[in-house]
Protein backbone atom coordinates (compact mmCIF):
# COMPACT_ATOMS: atom_id res chain seq x y z
CA UNK A 1 0.00 0.00 0.00
CA UNK A 2 3.02 2.50 0.87
CA UNK A 3 4.82 0.90 -1.78
CA UNK A 4 2.16 1.77 -4.33
CA UNK A 5 1.37 5.29 -2.89
CA UNK A 6 5.09 6.02 -3.29
CA UNK A 7 5.24 4.88 -6.97
CA UNK A 8 2.35 6.34 -8.05
CA UNK A 9 2.87 9.78 -6.30
CA UNK A 10 6.24 10.02 -8.39
CA UNK A 11 4.77 9.66 -11.32
CA UNK A 12 1.90 11.86 -10.93
CA UNK A 13 3.00 14.88 -8.91
CA UNK A 14 5.70 15.47 -11.71
CA UNK A 15 3.23 15.37 -14.50
CA UNK A 16 2.62 18.36 -16.52
CA UNK A 17 -0.78 17.76 -17.66
CA UNK A 18 -1.54 16.73 -13.83
CA UNK A 19 -0.58 20.07 -12.42
CA UNK A 20 -1.79 22.30 -14.82
CA UNK A 21 -5.25 20.66 -14.70
CA UNK A 22 -4.98 20.86 -10.96
CA UNK A 23 -4.33 24.66 -11.13
CA UNK A 24 -6.94 25.06 -13.37
CA UNK A 25 -9.81 23.21 -11.23
CA UNK A 26 -8.62 24.58 -7.59
CA UNK A 27 -8.84 28.10 -10.12
CA UNK A 28 -12.41 27.52 -11.14
CA UNK A 29 -13.87 26.68 -7.94
CA UNK A 30 -12.47 29.33 -5.95
CA UNK A 31 -13.37 31.64 -8.53
CA UNK A 32 -16.82 30.49 -8.88
CA UNK A 33 -17.27 29.93 -5.11
CA UNK A 34 -16.35 33.96 -5.14
CA UNK A 35 -18.12 35.42 -7.60
CA UNK A 36 -21.26 33.71 -7.17
CA UNK A 37 -22.53 35.48 -4.52
CA UNK A 38 -21.84 38.94 -6.10
CA UNK A 39 -24.41 38.09 -8.64
CA UNK A 40 -27.42 40.06 -8.30
CA UNK A 41 -30.68 39.51 -10.31
CA UNK A 42 -32.93 42.31 -10.96
CA UNK A 43 -35.95 40.56 -11.86
CA UNK A 44 -37.95 43.44 -12.42
CA UNK A 45 -40.44 41.55 -9.62
CA UNK A 46 -41.65 42.64 -6.71
CA UNK A 47 -40.30 45.92 -5.89
CA UNK A 48 -36.74 44.84 -7.40
CA UNK A 49 -36.24 42.46 -4.52
CA UNK A 50 -33.79 39.83 -5.37
CA UNK A 51 -35.58 36.99 -5.05
CA UNK A 52 -32.81 34.42 -5.71
CA UNK A 53 -31.56 35.39 -2.56
CA UNK A 54 -27.98 33.82 -3.38
CA UNK A 55 -26.37 34.58 -0.44
CA UNK A 56 -28.55 32.33 1.82
CA UNK A 57 -26.83 29.60 -0.45
CA UNK A 58 -23.46 30.57 1.51
CA UNK A 59 -24.81 30.45 5.26
CA UNK A 60 -23.52 27.75 7.59
CA UNK A 61 -25.68 24.97 7.29
CA UNK A 62 -26.72 25.30 3.49
CA UNK A 63 -22.82 25.92 2.22
CA UNK A 64 -21.99 22.52 2.01
CA UNK A 65 -24.58 21.24 0.23
CA UNK A 66 -23.66 24.45 -2.21
CA UNK A 67 -20.25 23.65 -2.57
CA UNK A 68 -20.50 19.91 -2.60
CA UNK A 69 -22.78 21.17 -5.69
CA UNK A 70 -20.24 23.34 -7.38
CA UNK A 71 -17.45 21.29 -7.07
CA UNK A 72 -19.02 18.13 -8.38
CA UNK A 73 -19.99 20.88 -11.38
CA UNK A 74 -16.19 19.83 -12.45
CA UNK A 75 -15.94 16.54 -11.23
CA UNK A 76 -15.22 15.92 -15.30
CA UNK A 77 -12.24 17.37 -15.00
CA UNK A 78 -10.83 14.75 -12.47
CA UNK A 79 -12.56 12.27 -14.50
CA UNK A 80 -10.04 13.55 -17.59
CA UNK A 81 -7.27 13.28 -15.23
CA UNK A 82 -7.71 9.71 -14.45
CA UNK A 83 -8.16 9.17 -18.55
CA UNK A 84 -4.79 10.51 -18.71
CA UNK A 85 -2.59 9.09 -16.09
CA UNK A 86 -4.45 5.43 -16.79
CA UNK A 87 -3.99 6.38 -20.80
CA UNK A 88 -0.31 7.28 -20.42
CA UNK A 89 0.16 3.59 -19.25
CA UNK A 90 -0.80 2.13 -21.64
CA UNK A 91 0.92 4.55 -24.44
CA UNK A 92 4.24 4.95 -22.16
CA UNK A 93 4.27 0.84 -22.38
CA UNK A 94 4.81 1.11 -18.74
CA UNK A 95 1.87 -0.69 -17.23
CA UNK A 96 3.56 -3.86 -19.18
CA UNK A 97 6.94 -2.76 -17.75
CA UNK A 98 5.53 -2.45 -14.40
CA UNK A 99 4.67 -6.45 -14.33
CA UNK A 100 8.16 -6.86 -15.98
CA UNK A 101 9.36 -5.45 -13.00
CA UNK A 102 7.39 -6.96 -10.26
CA UNK A 103 4.37 -5.86 -9.88
CA UNK A 104 1.02 -7.87 -10.16
CA UNK A 105 -2.16 -6.95 -12.66
CA UNK A 106 -3.76 -6.42 -9.15
CA UNK A 107 -0.97 -3.93 -7.96
CA UNK A 108 -1.34 -2.06 -11.12
CA UNK A 109 -5.48 -1.43 -10.22
CA UNK A 110 -5.15 -1.05 -6.44
CA UNK A 111 -2.13 1.97 -7.90
CA UNK A 112 -4.60 3.57 -10.15
CA UNK A 113 -7.45 3.30 -7.12
CA UNK A 114 -4.94 5.15 -4.35
CA UNK A 115 -4.88 8.09 -7.03
CA UNK A 116 -8.16 8.43 -7.35
CA UNK A 117 -8.94 8.24 -3.49
CA UNK A 118 -6.01 10.66 -3.18
CA UNK A 119 -7.56 13.52 -6.02
CA UNK A 120 -10.76 12.46 -4.08
CA UNK A 121 -9.35 13.08 -0.57
CA UNK A 122 -7.72 16.84 -1.66
CA UNK A 123 -10.91 17.70 -3.28
CA UNK A 124 -13.10 16.95 -0.24
CA UNK A 125 -10.49 18.88 1.80
CA UNK A 126 -10.24 21.88 -0.38
CA UNK A 127 -13.77 22.28 0.03
CA UNK A 128 -13.79 21.86 3.70
CA UNK A 129 -11.42 24.35 3.62
CA UNK A 130 -13.33 27.00 1.14
CA UNK A 131 -16.27 26.03 2.89
CA UNK A 132 -15.52 26.96 6.42
CA UNK A 133 -14.05 30.56 5.01
CA UNK A 134 -16.71 31.52 2.70
CA UNK A 135 -19.20 30.34 5.97
CA UNK A 136 -17.36 32.40 8.32
CA UNK A 137 -17.81 35.80 6.07
CA UNK A 138 -21.52 35.57 4.76
CA UNK A 139 -22.75 33.18 7.35
CA UNK A 140 -24.50 35.97 10.31
CA UNK A 141 -26.02 34.43 13.77
CA UNK A 142 -25.05 30.42 13.18
CA UNK A 143 -24.49 27.71 15.94
CA UNK A 144 -21.94 25.23 16.28
CA UNK A 145 -24.43 22.91 15.16
CA UNK A 146 -24.89 24.83 11.83
CA UNK A 147 -21.29 24.21 10.94
CA UNK A 148 -21.44 20.91 11.08
CA UNK A 149 -25.12 19.59 10.52
CA UNK A 150 -24.45 19.18 6.37
CA UNK A 151 -20.93 17.97 7.00
CA UNK A 152 -22.18 15.25 5.68
CA UNK A 153 -22.64 16.24 1.92
CA UNK A 154 -18.73 16.16 1.99
CA UNK A 155 -18.25 12.50 2.63
CA UNK A 156 -21.07 12.13 -0.27
CA UNK A 157 -19.33 14.01 -2.67
CA UNK A 158 -15.90 12.23 -1.91
CA UNK A 159 -18.32 9.00 -2.87
CA UNK A 160 -19.66 10.94 -6.42
CA UNK A 161 -15.82 11.83 -6.83
CA UNK A 162 -14.86 8.51 -6.55
CA UNK A 163 -17.13 7.03 -8.71
CA UNK A 164 -16.77 9.20 -11.39
CA UNK A 165 -13.22 8.60 -12.08
CA UNK A 166 -13.97 4.76 -11.58
CA UNK A 167 -15.86 5.14 -14.58
CA UNK A 168 -12.84 7.21 -16.34
CA UNK A 169 -10.38 4.68 -15.32
CA UNK A 170 -12.91 2.01 -16.27
CA UNK A 171 -13.15 2.86 -20.08
CA UNK A 172 -9.88 3.81 -20.21
CA UNK A 173 -8.56 0.55 -19.18
CA UNK A 174 -10.52 -0.79 -21.95
CA UNK A 175 -9.88 1.34 -24.46
CA UNK A 176 -6.20 1.85 -23.38
CA UNK A 177 -6.20 4.99 -25.55
CA UNK A 178 -6.31 8.73 -23.64
CA UNK A 179 -8.10 10.72 -26.66
CA UNK A 180 -10.58 8.10 -27.91
CA UNK A 181 -11.43 7.95 -24.03
CA UNK A 182 -11.92 11.02 -23.30
CA UNK A 183 -14.35 10.91 -26.30
CA UNK A 184 -16.07 7.87 -25.42
CA UNK A 185 -16.97 9.50 -21.46
CA UNK A 186 -18.18 12.63 -22.91
CA UNK A 187 -20.28 11.43 -25.34
CA UNK A 188 -22.03 8.76 -22.85
CA UNK A 189 -22.10 11.16 -20.28
CA UNK A 190 -23.27 14.47 -21.86
CA UNK A 191 -25.07 12.91 -25.10
CA UNK A 192 -25.81 9.07 -25.19
CA UNK A 193 -26.97 8.69 -21.49
CA UNK A 194 -29.29 11.86 -21.82
CA UNK A 195 -31.30 10.64 -24.89
CA UNK A 196 -31.15 7.04 -23.67
CA UNK A 197 -32.77 8.05 -20.14
CA UNK A 198 -35.25 10.45 -21.94
CA UNK A 199 -36.14 8.05 -24.50
CA UNK A 200 -36.56 5.24 -21.70
CA UNK A 201 -38.14 7.37 -19.36
CA UNK A 202 -41.09 8.07 -22.35
CA UNK A 203 -41.44 4.97 -23.98
CA UNK A 204 -40.62 1.80 -21.63
CA UNK A 205 -41.26 3.19 -18.08
CA UNK A 206 -41.28 6.60 -16.38
CA UNK A 207 -38.12 7.21 -13.68
CA UNK A 208 -36.44 4.12 -15.27
CA UNK A 209 -33.61 6.66 -16.48
CA UNK A 210 -33.18 7.82 -12.70
CA UNK A 211 -31.60 4.77 -12.56
CA UNK A 212 -28.20 5.14 -15.18
CA UNK A 213 -25.31 5.22 -13.78
CA UNK A 214 -23.78 8.64 -14.48
CA UNK A 215 -27.35 10.36 -13.66
CA UNK A 216 -27.23 8.68 -10.14
CA UNK A 217 -23.78 10.01 -9.50
CA UNK A 218 -24.31 13.27 -10.35
CA UNK A 219 -26.99 13.34 -8.76
CA UNK A 220 -25.65 13.06 -5.69
CA UNK A 221 -25.16 16.71 -4.65
CA UNK A 222 -28.63 17.83 -5.91
CA UNK A 223 -28.45 21.43 -7.04
CA UNK A 224 -29.21 23.66 -4.25
CA UNK A 225 -32.94 24.79 -3.79
CA UNK A 226 -33.14 28.14 -4.85
CA UNK A 227 -35.70 30.18 -6.63
CA UNK A 228 -34.40 29.08 -10.01
CA UNK A 229 -34.68 25.63 -9.39
CA UNK A 230 -38.31 25.64 -8.15
CA UNK A 231 -38.93 27.62 -11.51
CA UNK A 232 -37.79 25.08 -13.56
CA UNK A 233 -39.11 22.18 -11.73
CA UNK A 234 -42.43 23.45 -11.68
CA UNK A 235 -42.03 23.43 -15.50
CA UNK A 236 -43.53 20.53 -17.24
CA UNK A 237 -40.79 19.94 -19.88
CA UNK A 238 -38.27 19.72 -17.42
CA UNK A 239 -39.67 16.89 -15.17
CA UNK A 240 -36.59 14.87 -15.71
CA UNK A 241 -34.29 17.82 -14.41
CA UNK A 242 -35.68 17.92 -10.64
CA UNK A 243 -36.73 14.47 -10.04
CA UNK A 244 -34.15 12.77 -8.00
CA UNK A 245 -34.18 9.36 -6.29
CA UNK A 246 -34.05 9.68 -2.30
CA UNK A 247 -30.60 10.26 -1.04
CA UNK A 248 -29.58 6.73 0.59
CA UNK A 249 -30.94 4.87 -2.79
CA UNK A 250 -28.75 7.36 -5.10
CA UNK A 251 -25.80 6.86 -2.68
CA UNK A 252 -26.21 3.48 -2.45
CA UNK A 253 -26.30 2.75 -6.11
CA UNK A 254 -23.60 5.31 -6.72
CA UNK A 255 -21.27 2.51 -4.07
CA UNK A 256 -22.85 -0.60 -6.02
CA UNK A 257 -22.16 0.92 -9.67
CA UNK A 258 -18.62 1.85 -8.31
CA UNK A 259 -18.17 -1.30 -7.17
CA UNK A 260 -19.16 -2.98 -10.37
CA UNK A 261 -16.96 -0.82 -12.48
CA UNK A 262 -14.20 -1.80 -10.23
CA UNK A 263 -14.78 -5.28 -10.74
CA UNK A 264 -14.85 -4.88 -14.74
CA UNK A 265 -11.87 -2.75 -14.75
CA UNK A 266 -9.98 -5.49 -12.77
CA UNK A 267 -11.38 -8.58 -15.29
CA UNK A 268 -9.89 -7.02 -18.18
CA UNK A 269 -7.15 -6.24 -16.74
CA UNK A 270 -6.04 -9.30 -15.07
CA UNK A 271 -7.17 -11.29 -18.44
CA UNK A 272 -5.91 -9.19 -21.49
CA UNK A 273 -1.92 -9.21 -22.35
CA UNK A 274 -0.38 -5.98 -21.34
CA UNK B 1 20.09 -25.54 -10.01
CA UNK B 2 17.34 -25.10 -12.58
CA UNK B 3 16.49 -21.23 -12.93
CA UNK B 4 13.89 -21.76 -15.90
CA UNK B 5 11.89 -24.89 -16.88
CA UNK B 6 9.13 -24.45 -19.52
CA UNK B 7 6.86 -27.21 -20.23
CA UNK B 8 4.75 -27.04 -23.99
CA UNK B 9 4.45 -23.51 -23.38
CA UNK B 10 2.46 -22.22 -26.19
CA UNK B 11 0.16 -19.15 -27.85
CA UNK B 12 -1.69 -18.45 -30.61
CA UNK B 13 -2.67 -14.78 -31.56
CA UNK B 14 -5.61 -15.57 -34.11
CA UNK B 15 -4.36 -18.20 -36.87
CA UNK B 16 -0.70 -17.26 -35.92
CA UNK B 17 0.64 -19.80 -34.08
CA UNK B 18 3.41 -17.66 -32.38
CA UNK B 19 5.32 -20.13 -29.88
CA UNK B 20 4.62 -23.95 -30.38
CA UNK B 21 4.61 -26.18 -27.87
CA UNK B 22 7.97 -25.15 -26.24
CA UNK B 23 9.82 -26.45 -23.75
CA UNK B 24 13.43 -25.21 -22.47
CA UNK B 25 15.35 -25.56 -19.58
CA UNK B 26 17.85 -23.33 -18.67
CA UNK B 27 20.37 -23.85 -15.88
CA UNK B 28 22.19 -21.47 -13.48
CA UNK B 29 25.11 -19.80 -14.92
CA UNK B 30 24.44 -20.30 -18.09
CA UNK B 31 23.93 -17.78 -20.96
CA UNK B 32 21.20 -18.62 -23.08
CA UNK B 33 20.37 -17.59 -26.90
CA UNK B 34 17.11 -17.68 -28.13
CA UNK B 35 17.90 -17.29 -31.85
CA UNK B 36 15.68 -17.17 -34.50
CA UNK B 37 14.60 -14.72 -37.67
CA UNK B 38 12.01 -11.77 -37.12
CA UNK B 39 8.70 -13.39 -36.23
CA UNK B 40 9.73 -17.07 -34.79
CA UNK B 41 8.49 -16.08 -31.03
CA UNK B 42 10.90 -15.09 -29.24
CA UNK B 43 9.72 -11.98 -27.64
CA UNK B 44 5.97 -13.72 -27.16
CA UNK B 45 8.08 -16.95 -25.37
CA UNK B 46 9.81 -13.98 -23.01
CA UNK B 47 6.68 -11.93 -22.62
CA UNK B 48 4.68 -15.04 -21.52
CA UNK B 49 7.53 -15.66 -19.29
CA UNK B 50 8.12 -12.37 -18.04
CA UNK B 51 4.08 -12.65 -17.26
CA UNK B 52 2.81 -10.08 -19.89
CA UNK B 53 1.24 -12.10 -22.11
CA UNK B 54 -0.99 -15.42 -21.34
CA UNK B 55 0.34 -18.33 -22.80
CA UNK B 56 -3.16 -19.97 -24.05
CA UNK B 57 -1.23 -23.63 -22.82
CA UNK B 58 1.84 -24.95 -21.01
CA UNK B 59 3.83 -24.23 -17.98
CA UNK B 60 6.68 -22.65 -16.76
CA UNK B 61 8.59 -22.25 -13.72
CA UNK B 62 11.33 -19.60 -12.31
CA UNK B 63 13.94 -20.46 -9.69
CA UNK B 64 12.35 -24.45 -8.98
CA UNK B 65 8.72 -23.01 -8.61
CA UNK B 66 8.37 -19.69 -8.18
CA UNK B 67 6.09 -17.70 -10.20
CA UNK B 68 4.79 -14.05 -11.13
CA UNK B 69 5.58 -11.02 -9.38
CA UNK B 70 8.10 -12.36 -6.59
CA UNK B 71 9.80 -14.43 -9.43
CA UNK B 72 9.66 -11.13 -11.47
CA UNK B 73 11.54 -8.66 -9.01
CA UNK B 74 14.30 -11.15 -8.89
CA UNK B 75 14.94 -10.89 -12.94
CA UNK B 76 16.31 -7.85 -14.37
CA UNK B 77 14.42 -7.83 -17.80
CA UNK B 78 13.98 -5.29 -20.95
CA UNK B 79 11.18 -6.71 -23.66
CA UNK B 80 11.40 -5.36 -26.41
CA UNK B 81 11.62 -1.35 -26.29
CA UNK B 82 12.98 0.83 -23.11
CA UNK B 83 10.09 1.92 -21.40
CA UNK B 84 9.89 4.81 -19.24
CA UNK B 85 7.86 8.01 -18.43
CA UNK B 86 8.80 10.66 -20.90
CA UNK B 87 8.49 13.55 -18.51
CA UNK B 88 10.62 12.40 -16.06
CA UNK B 89 14.13 12.27 -15.60
CA UNK B 90 16.39 9.14 -15.39
CA UNK B 91 16.83 9.52 -12.11
CA UNK B 92 13.12 9.41 -11.38
CA UNK B 93 12.66 6.90 -13.56
CA UNK B 94 15.20 4.43 -11.88
CA UNK B 95 13.86 5.67 -8.77
CA UNK B 96 10.26 4.13 -9.81
CA UNK B 97 11.99 0.70 -10.71
CA UNK B 98 13.66 0.72 -7.45
CA UNK B 99 10.40 0.70 -5.47
CA UNK B 100 8.89 -2.05 -7.40
CA UNK B 101 11.52 -4.32 -7.06
CA UNK B 102 11.84 -3.30 -3.18
CA UNK B 103 15.60 -2.57 -4.07
CA UNK B 104 17.75 0.68 -2.14
CA UNK B 105 16.92 3.64 -3.87
CA UNK B 106 21.06 4.26 -3.39
CA UNK B 107 21.97 1.72 -6.29
CA UNK B 108 20.90 4.03 -8.59
CA UNK B 109 24.04 6.04 -8.58
CA UNK B 110 25.92 2.78 -9.12
CA UNK B 111 24.10 1.75 -12.36
CA UNK B 112 23.66 4.73 -14.00
CA UNK B 113 27.31 5.21 -14.26
CA UNK B 114 27.82 1.89 -15.04
CA UNK B 115 25.47 2.48 -18.37
CA UNK B 116 27.49 6.01 -18.72
CA UNK B 117 24.55 8.47 -18.15
CA UNK B 118 26.10 9.92 -14.71
CA UNK B 119 25.48 13.69 -16.02
CA UNK B 120 22.61 13.12 -17.87
CA UNK B 121 20.77 11.93 -14.53
CA UNK B 122 18.44 14.83 -14.08
CA UNK B 123 17.74 14.96 -17.56
CA UNK B 124 14.00 13.99 -18.66
CA UNK B 125 14.06 10.73 -20.53
CA UNK B 126 12.50 12.01 -23.89
CA UNK B 127 15.97 14.22 -23.95
CA UNK B 128 17.45 11.13 -24.63
CA UNK B 129 19.10 9.80 -27.87
CA UNK B 130 18.16 5.94 -28.66
CA UNK B 131 21.33 4.74 -27.79
CA UNK B 132 20.90 6.25 -23.94
CA UNK B 133 17.36 5.09 -23.67
CA UNK B 134 18.75 1.88 -24.15
CA UNK B 135 21.37 2.11 -21.89
CA UNK B 136 19.26 3.43 -19.52
CA UNK B 137 17.28 0.34 -19.87
CA UNK B 138 20.18 -1.73 -19.34
CA UNK B 139 21.01 0.08 -16.30
CA UNK B 140 17.78 -0.20 -14.82
CA UNK B 141 17.38 -3.87 -15.61
CA UNK B 142 20.38 -4.16 -13.31
CA UNK B 143 19.32 -2.33 -10.21
CA UNK B 144 19.26 -4.56 -7.33
CA UNK B 145 22.12 -6.80 -8.93
CA UNK B 146 19.68 -9.64 -10.18
CA UNK B 147 21.07 -13.32 -10.52
CA UNK B 148 18.75 -13.26 -13.94
CA UNK B 149 18.80 -11.29 -17.02
CA UNK B 150 16.31 -11.62 -19.65
CA UNK B 151 17.56 -9.40 -22.76
CA UNK B 152 15.29 -8.98 -25.92
CA UNK B 153 17.07 -7.53 -29.20
CA UNK B 154 19.20 -5.45 -26.85
CA UNK B 155 21.19 -3.96 -29.01
CA UNK B 156 18.88 -3.07 -31.66
CA UNK B 157 19.20 0.80 -32.97
CA UNK B 158 22.44 1.28 -31.15
CA UNK B 159 25.70 2.16 -33.08
CA UNK B 160 28.48 -0.49 -33.78
CA UNK B 161 30.44 1.38 -30.93
CA UNK B 162 27.20 0.63 -28.68
CA UNK B 163 26.53 -2.75 -29.71
CA UNK B 164 30.20 -3.66 -28.57
CA UNK B 165 29.70 -1.36 -25.11
CA UNK B 166 26.75 -4.11 -24.69
CA UNK B 167 28.29 -6.97 -25.61
CA UNK B 168 31.74 -6.55 -23.48
CA UNK B 169 28.96 -5.78 -20.36
CA UNK B 170 26.48 -8.65 -20.87
CA UNK B 171 30.05 -10.89 -20.97
CA UNK B 172 31.09 -8.71 -17.93
CA UNK B 173 27.97 -9.61 -15.94
CA UNK B 174 27.99 -13.69 -17.04
CA UNK B 175 31.53 -13.56 -16.17
CA UNK B 176 30.07 -12.86 -12.13
CA UNK B 177 28.24 -16.36 -12.73
CA UNK B 178 25.25 -14.44 -13.61
CA UNK B 179 22.35 -16.13 -15.35
CA UNK B 180 21.78 -14.84 -18.96
CA UNK B 181 18.38 -15.25 -21.49
CA UNK B 182 19.18 -13.57 -24.36
CA UNK B 183 17.00 -13.46 -27.87
CA UNK B 184 18.39 -12.12 -30.75
CA UNK B 185 17.65 -12.49 -34.14
CA UNK B 186 21.72 -11.81 -34.75
CA UNK B 187 23.53 -15.16 -34.84
CA UNK B 188 27.40 -13.14 -34.23
CA UNK B 189 25.79 -11.97 -31.10
CA UNK B 190 24.84 -15.25 -29.84
CA UNK B 191 27.94 -16.65 -30.66
CA UNK B 192 29.67 -14.05 -29.58
CA UNK B 193 28.19 -14.11 -25.51
CA UNK B 194 26.18 -17.59 -25.46
CA UNK B 195 26.90 -21.02 -23.88
CA UNK B 196 23.49 -22.16 -24.87
CA UNK B 197 21.48 -21.54 -27.29
CA UNK B 198 17.72 -22.87 -28.43
CA UNK B 199 17.06 -21.76 -32.49
CA UNK B 200 13.27 -21.20 -32.71
CA UNK B 201 11.41 -20.78 -36.28
CA UNK B 202 7.89 -19.97 -36.40
CA UNK B 203 7.28 -20.54 -32.74
CA UNK B 204 8.66 -24.11 -32.83
CA UNK B 205 12.08 -25.33 -31.54
CA UNK B 206 14.49 -26.37 -34.10
CA UNK B 207 17.38 -26.94 -32.09
CA UNK B 208 18.58 -26.85 -28.97
CA UNK B 209 22.52 -27.13 -27.62
CA UNK B 210 25.98 -25.56 -26.24
CA UNK B 211 26.48 -23.05 -28.75
CA UNK B 212 30.46 -24.42 -29.70
CA UNK B 213 28.73 -27.85 -30.87
CA UNK B 214 25.35 -26.41 -32.78
CA UNK B 215 26.62 -23.21 -34.15
CA UNK B 216 30.11 -22.38 -33.90
CA UNK B 217 31.90 -22.35 -37.11
CA UNK B 218 34.61 -24.76 -37.79
CA UNK B 219 37.59 -24.35 -39.91
CA UNK B 220 37.37 -24.75 -43.16
CA UNK B 221 40.66 -25.50 -44.99
CA UNK B 222 40.55 -25.35 -49.04
CA UNK B 223 43.59 -27.68 -50.45
CA UNK B 224 44.68 -28.15 -53.87
CA UNK B 225 48.01 -30.26 -54.73
CA UNK B 226 49.62 -31.47 -57.74
CA UNK B 227 48.25 -34.68 -57.68
CA UNK B 228 45.10 -34.50 -56.33
CA UNK B 229 44.47 -38.35 -56.28
CA UNK B 230 47.68 -38.89 -54.43
CA UNK B 231 45.93 -36.30 -52.27
CA UNK B 232 42.27 -37.30 -52.12
CA UNK B 233 44.23 -40.99 -51.14
CA UNK B 234 45.79 -38.78 -48.04
CA UNK B 235 42.58 -37.11 -47.18
CA UNK B 236 41.14 -39.81 -46.50
CA UNK B 237 43.36 -41.52 -44.29
CA UNK B 238 43.65 -38.34 -41.95
CA UNK B 239 43.26 -38.21 -38.30
CA UNK B 240 43.28 -34.33 -38.14
CA UNK B 241 40.07 -33.60 -40.41
CA UNK B 242 36.31 -34.38 -39.74
CA UNK B 243 35.16 -34.52 -43.34
CA UNK B 244 36.34 -33.41 -46.86
CA UNK B 245 34.51 -33.27 -50.33
CA UNK B 246 35.98 -32.54 -53.53
CA UNK B 247 34.73 -29.29 -55.55
CA UNK B 248 36.16 -29.11 -58.87
CA UNK B 249 40.25 -29.25 -58.64
CA UNK B 250 39.97 -28.35 -55.08
CA UNK B 251 39.14 -30.01 -51.68
CA UNK B 252 37.48 -28.09 -49.16
CA UNK B 253 38.45 -30.05 -45.77
CA UNK B 254 36.50 -29.12 -42.66
CA UNK B 255 38.63 -30.04 -39.17
CA UNK B 256 38.50 -31.13 -36.49
CA UNK B 257 37.35 -29.17 -33.29
CA UNK B 258 41.21 -30.31 -31.91
CA UNK B 259 43.19 -30.04 -34.70
CA UNK B 260 44.43 -26.61 -36.40
CA UNK B 261 45.42 -26.16 -40.26
CA UNK B 262 49.23 -26.98 -39.50
CA UNK B 263 48.11 -29.95 -38.26
CA UNK B 264 46.57 -30.67 -42.07
CA UNK B 265 50.05 -28.89 -43.38
CA UNK B 266 52.45 -30.76 -41.89
CA UNK B 267 50.56 -34.25 -42.00
CA UNK B 268 50.44 -34.10 -45.83
CA UNK B 269 54.22 -32.43 -46.15
CA UNK B 270 55.13 -35.75 -44.14
CA UNK B 271 53.44 -37.60 -47.28
CA UNK B 272 55.84 -35.80 -49.52
CA UNK B 273 52.85 -33.84 -51.50
CA UNK B 274 53.49 -30.51 -52.99
CA UNK B 275 50.35 -28.28 -52.27
CA UNK B 276 49.24 -25.92 -55.06
CA UNK B 277 46.96 -23.78 -52.71
CA UNK B 278 45.69 -23.82 -48.71
CA UNK B 279 43.46 -21.47 -47.96
CA UNK B 280 41.93 -21.38 -44.39
CA UNK B 281 38.93 -19.69 -43.83
CA UNK B 282 36.21 -19.46 -41.44
CA UNK B 283 32.65 -21.38 -42.25
CA UNK B 284 30.31 -18.70 -43.43
CA UNK B 285 28.26 -18.93 -39.84
CA UNK B 286 25.45 -16.68 -41.29
CA UNK B 287 24.92 -19.72 -44.32
CA UNK B 288 25.22 -22.14 -41.78
CA UNK B 289 22.45 -20.71 -39.67
CA UNK B 290 20.41 -19.76 -42.50
CA UNK B 291 20.59 -22.93 -43.52
CA UNK B 292 19.68 -24.68 -40.14
CA UNK B 293 16.04 -22.08 -40.54
CA UNK B 294 15.32 -23.07 -43.79
CA UNK B 295 15.52 -26.76 -43.58
CA UNK B 296 12.02 -27.68 -43.04
CA UNK B 297 11.24 -24.99 -45.55
CA UNK B 298 9.83 -27.56 -47.90
CA UNK B 299 5.93 -27.79 -48.22
CA UNK B 300 4.61 -30.78 -46.36
CA UNK B 301 2.36 -33.44 -48.70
Amino acid sequence: MMKLLRIESQKVLSYRVFQILAILYAGAFLLSASVFPLIKLNTNLANNQDILNLKSLYNFPQIWDTFAYFAAKSNLFLAIIIIFLVGNEYSYNTFRQHVVNGLSRQDLLHGKLIVIVGIALVNTVMVFVFGMIFGLIYSSGFTFHDIYSHLYMLGIYFIQAVSHMIVAMMIAVWLRNKTLAIVVLLVYQVILEPILRLVLNKYVLAKVGLFFPMRVITRLTPMPDIAITEMIKANSDFKDFGATLPLWLNLLLALGYGLIFYLITKAILVRRNL
Amino acid sequence: MSILETDGLDKSYGWVHAVNHLSLKVEAGQVYGILGPNGSGKTTTLSMLMGIVRPNGGTFRWFDGQHGPEANRRIGALIETPNFYPYLSLEQNLRIVCRIKGVDEKDIQRVIKLVGLYERQRSKFQTLSLGMKQRLALGSLLLGDPDVLVLDEVTNGLDPEGIAEVRSLIRQVASTGKTIILASHILDEVEKVCTHVVILKKGSKLAEGEVDNLIKGKEVVILAGEDNDLLGQALSDSSVIESFTKEGEEFKVILNPESKPGDLSKEIMEKGIVLTRLDIRKNRLEDQFLELVKQDNTPKP
